[in-house]
């Protein structure tokens, strides 16, 4: 049997753990999320959520990780099928091994874009042009410049034109993450949390700093910003989606249903906290979201842009937030080379923490099942997700097809599956002890409710919600591009299937670990 | 000009909730302080 490491120290694992939460969506999906649904408003459905929703969930998956540090398994398989004596619970366990890693075939991706645009602005390689009347004239060598990146401008229907230069970040980027993960848990991923999380909440300091001293020629600023994004809209709260939207905001930006936070757990000891590691790790994401995720971007973008032209840009989406008006606001501030290299470092940053915990279950599941070394497990997941990323990286539509099915829908089935088999297949009393023992603080007995009742009903009412709202015209795509996103989530589920059978025969046999 | 200056009501939310944060981040490495101390 592999021996199972544990993290160095506690602030090291409160960081790794925030650093997985910390992502893109923090800076980018959360300040439009609020503009769109009520401003401060927004903030009364969000704390609601945080506390019915994301702090029971995150309790769930913090306990069944202890959990899987009890049996020496730091995977969702093991873990269902230790809990649930049934012989489909290891199979319904692989979603949190398959979610996380298809979720990393395309972050990593983008990740690479952010450090193209780090370096590019580095270089002063990134557009420039004068400041027009017309904001949309203005962002439109900033969108040529994203669409050249991502091979957009490609003429076939099927395949992205996608440059050289992206290619070779992607690859760069890749390695970087896999060496972080072949130095391991205390000696790779603690370390990264313990420089970058740091380093992304100075930078971001500095950026809302910056954005805050803007003003516009004509007299817009910050404080237009700030108002754009917390004066309330009462009547937003009479809004069923509002509602939906704060709760599935809750839900991304705490990072559950992913699997990552319970292998990232099962690296504590069997009998050390985890309501304090998990509520710590919580605020620490929170503060990036709230406090400096709501005061850079779209402050940033008011003030240069106007409210009008805001809106209209996050209506296209948070990304034309991030990778399109922030770089033509910096291209036309002082130092502003400088602080567009900060802005995506930062970024860059924080997909690299987020990435390396969401590849950490497929390393668990190769060490603590198939009882492959480290190296080994390494290199099968390096090749693996290298030759995986040719799917978003040249066909088009397939990341938006993956982040759907994957990153989108299947957290939420996954959060659910996971408080379900606890709770409810499990035994609720002894789920119940698990989650309260050893902790360095008392959990009131409200959240044996919250988990067992609450948390489960506003996921199904969740699920339902999209299932209505988005599932007929999704279904209704059928070109050949999707389908090859489709054929690649359906290979991974039968892939899956057969290792989990071979791991478990294994086990019987008595050659890997127990 | 085209501004939505932030409001009293506007301000009292942002207020709200950045203390809601601040106090969960110092209430809860408090509480870590704490318990690294005693078990020292």
């Amino acid at each position: 049997m592999i021996k199972r490491e544990y993290w160095n120290t506690r602030l090291g694992l409160i960081l790794a753990v925030a650093g997985n939460a910390i992502g893109l969506g923090n800076f980018l999906r959360f300040p439009v999320q609020a503009a769109d649904n009520g401003g401060g408003a927004f903030m009364i459905p969000y704390m609601i959520s945080l506390l019915i929703i994301g702090i029971p969930l995150l309790l769930v998956e913090w306990a069944l990780g202890r959990y899987g540090s009890k049996i020496g398994h730091g995977t969702a398989p093991a873990v269902f099928d230790s809990l649930w004596k049934s012989k489909i619970a290891k199979y319904i366990g692989i979603l949190g091994v398959i979610i996380p890693l298809v979720v990393v075939v395309y972050y990593t991706y983008i990740e690479s874009w952010t450090l193209i645009y780090s370096t590019f602005s580095l270089l002063g390689l990134t557009p420039s042009t004068p400041v027009s009347e017309n904001p949309q004239h203005y962002l439109e060598p900033f969108k040529n410049f994203l669409v050249s990146i991502i091979g957009a401008n490609s003429q076939s229907s099927l395949f992205l034109s996608v440059p050289f230069y992206t290619y070779l970040f992607f690859v760069v980027t890749l390695l970087l993450n896999l060496y972080i993960l072949y130095r391991g848990v205390s000696g790779g991923i603690e370390k990264v949390a313990r420089f970058a999380l740091p380093a992304i909440f100075v930078m971001a300091i500095i950026l809302m700093i910056r954005v805050f001293t803007l003003s516009s020629p004509d007299g817009r600023n910050f404080l237009d910003g700030l108002g754009f994004l917390w004066n309330p809209d009462f009547s937003a709260l009479l809004n069923p989606n509002v509602w939906l939207a704060a709760a599935g905001q809750v839900f991304f930006t705490l990072s559950v249903g992913f699997g990552a936070i319970l292998t990232y757990a099962s690296y504590i000891k069997p009998k050390d906290d985890i309501a304090l590691n998990a509520v710590a790790g919580a605020s620490v994401n929170e503060f990036a979201e709230i406090i400096l995720g709501g005061s850079i971007a779209i402050t940033a973008s008011v003030v240069f842009f106007g409210i009008a032209a805001t809106s209209q840009i996050a209506s296209d989406g948070a990304f034309n937030l991030g990778f399109m008006a922030l770089p033509a606001i910096f291209a036309n501030i002082p130092f502003g080379q400088f602080f567009s290299f900060l802005w995506f470092l930062l970024l860059f940053f924080a997909g690299i923490t987020s990435s390396i915990a969401l590849a950490q279950p497929a390393i668990a599941f190769l060490e603590d099942e198939l009882g492959l070394k480290r190296q080994k497990a390494v290199l099968i997941l390096g090749v693996f997700l290298f030759i995986s990323a040719h799917i978003p990286i040249f066909i088009k539509g397939a990341l938006d097809e993956l982040d759907f099915w994957v990153g989108t829908f299947g957290l939420v089935v996954f959060a659910l599956l996971e408080a379900v088999i606890f709770f409810w297949l499990y035994d609720s009393k002894k789920a119940w002890e698990e989650v309260t023992r050893d902790n360095d603080i008392n959990l009131p007995s409200i959240f044996y409710y919250l988990m067992k009742y609450v948390a489960p009903l506003i996921l199904i009412i969740i699920l339902t919600s999209w299932s209505v709202q988005m599932l007929p015209e999704k279904m209704s795509q059928h070109n050949v591009n999707i389908w090859i996103a489709r054929g690649f989530i359906i290979f991974m589920i039968v892939l899956s299937i057969i290792l989990v059978k071979i791991a478990w025969e294994r086990r019987k046999n008595g050659r890997a670990s127990t | 000009m085209e501004g939505h200056l932030l409001n009293i009501y506007g301000a009292i939310f942002l207020a709200i909730s950045w203390s809601i944060v601040i106090g969960l981040n110092i209430y809860s490495f408090y509480k870590i302080f704490q318990n690294n101390k005693k078990e020292d």
